[in-house]
């Protein structure tokens, strides 16, 4: 897809359809190497056809990440995966593969990856707060955590209803037994 | 109108890659669609790729713990092999006013993952039938569900090409 109209370019992003532009190319380049594009979502230079975003050459959206066993992120700029290593989302070590010819190394063997003597650096430096790769997981996790607490919240209210049913039970019967005695007075 | 025939060339290379070749412009579309055809955003598609697995229990307990601890797996094994399967499209060249791809062994089974995605999408959000499905020809494409059967079918087609093209898979 070559780029002929770049001054009305639109970014649709796959998460709840919203709409961005129409803005100049510059722009959209501006938030693919900001990790403002996900691999899902679309681009058009018309608002008429959509393009998926990592199909669009000039983007130079080229690299996956492998972010765990078997599962893997992308295609994305290799800005963005320094994005995500400087938010601590993925290490040197992590392999990532390069689209255009289908070669795999770590991260630390790329061309963009940081010079050596900054080595130490790239966690210093401040990230844009945005953790992307994660995010999702996060929030599941965080869900999964509020399902468990009301389950346990349910459970112990349960535990509670038992409980005061129990006592109830007690008092009519020691209300019972008091009954008893005074009469065999 | 004819029935639609699928012509391009397929073979495997020493290492194991299949290569597709002589791919005309219209499948070349099909291929760019097994990713971000529209079908797979639609709520009867996520249905389909993501049913509850107690629809009918009294109980929600064991489809909130589904959808808490297997879904966002699903999810994201999803996403990973539509990822991958993108990763190779990146790939896919005019070569002699037609298109060519190659797969990697490695990559066979995300493949056959996004491309089952696409067909269960494409089939819920169609509400196709079995009857539309074991029809003994294609028909020819008059219709958005004609032509959601020939991608359907389509589609079945490269997963049969990988499973049996690829020792991978």
């Amino acid at each position: 897809m070559a780029v002929t109209n770049p001054a009305n370019w639109r970014l649709r992003k796959h998460e709840d359809k919203s709409v961005f532009g129409p803005v100049h190319f510059e722009k959209i380049l501006e938030w693919a190497r900001s990790a403002q594009i996900a691999p899902q979502d679309m681009v058009s230079e018309d608002g008429v056809i959509w393009t998926k975003a990592p199909m669009v050459p000039e983007l130079e959206m080229d690299w996956l990440v492998q972010v765990g066993d078997e599962l893997f992120y992308g295609p994305t700029t290799s800005q963005a995966v320094l994005e995500f290593l400087a938010a601590g989302e993925i290490r040197p070590e992590t392999k990532v593969i390069n689209c255009r010819d289908n070669t795999e190394r770590q991260l630390k063997e790329c061309d963009f990856f940081p010079p050596s003597e900054g080595d130490d650096d790239y966690a210093l430096q401040p990230s844009k707060g945005f953790i992307r790769i994660n995010l999702q997981r996060r929030i599941r996790e965080l869900e999964t955590n509020l399902m468990d607490r009301q389950r346990q919240l349910m459970q112990a209210e349960d535990m509670i209803r038992k409980m005061e049913s129990r006592i109830r039970e007690l008092e009519a019967r020691l209300k019972d037994l008091s009954n008893f005695r005074a009469k065999e007075r | 109108m004819p029935p639609v025939v699928v012509v391009m060339k397929a073979t495997v290379t020493e290492d194991g890659k299949l290569c597709l070749e002589e791919i005309p412009l219209y499948l070349a579309d099909l291929f760019t669609q097994i990713t971000r055809c529209e079908e797979l955003g639609s709520s009867r598609a996520e249905e389909r790729l993501y049913p509850d697995p107690a629809p009918d229990a009294g109980d929600k307990t064991i489809s909130d713990d589904w959808k808490a601890h297997v879904q966002p797996g699903m999810h994201d094994l999803f996403s990973s092999a539509r990822s991958i399967v993108d990763a190779d499209l990146k790939r896919m060249r005019p070569r002699e006013g037609a298109f060519a791809i190659q797969i990697p062994p490695s990559h066979a089974e995300p493949w056959l993952n996004a491309l089952n995605q696409a067909r269960l999408a494409i089939a819920a959000h169609h509400d196709l039938t079995e009857e539309d499905m074991n029809r003994e020809e294609i028909p020819a494409i008059e219709s958005a569900r004609d032509l959601a059967i020939f991608r359907v079918h389509f589609y079945g087609f490269l997963q049969h090409l990988l499973l049996t093209q690829t020792g991978d898979a």
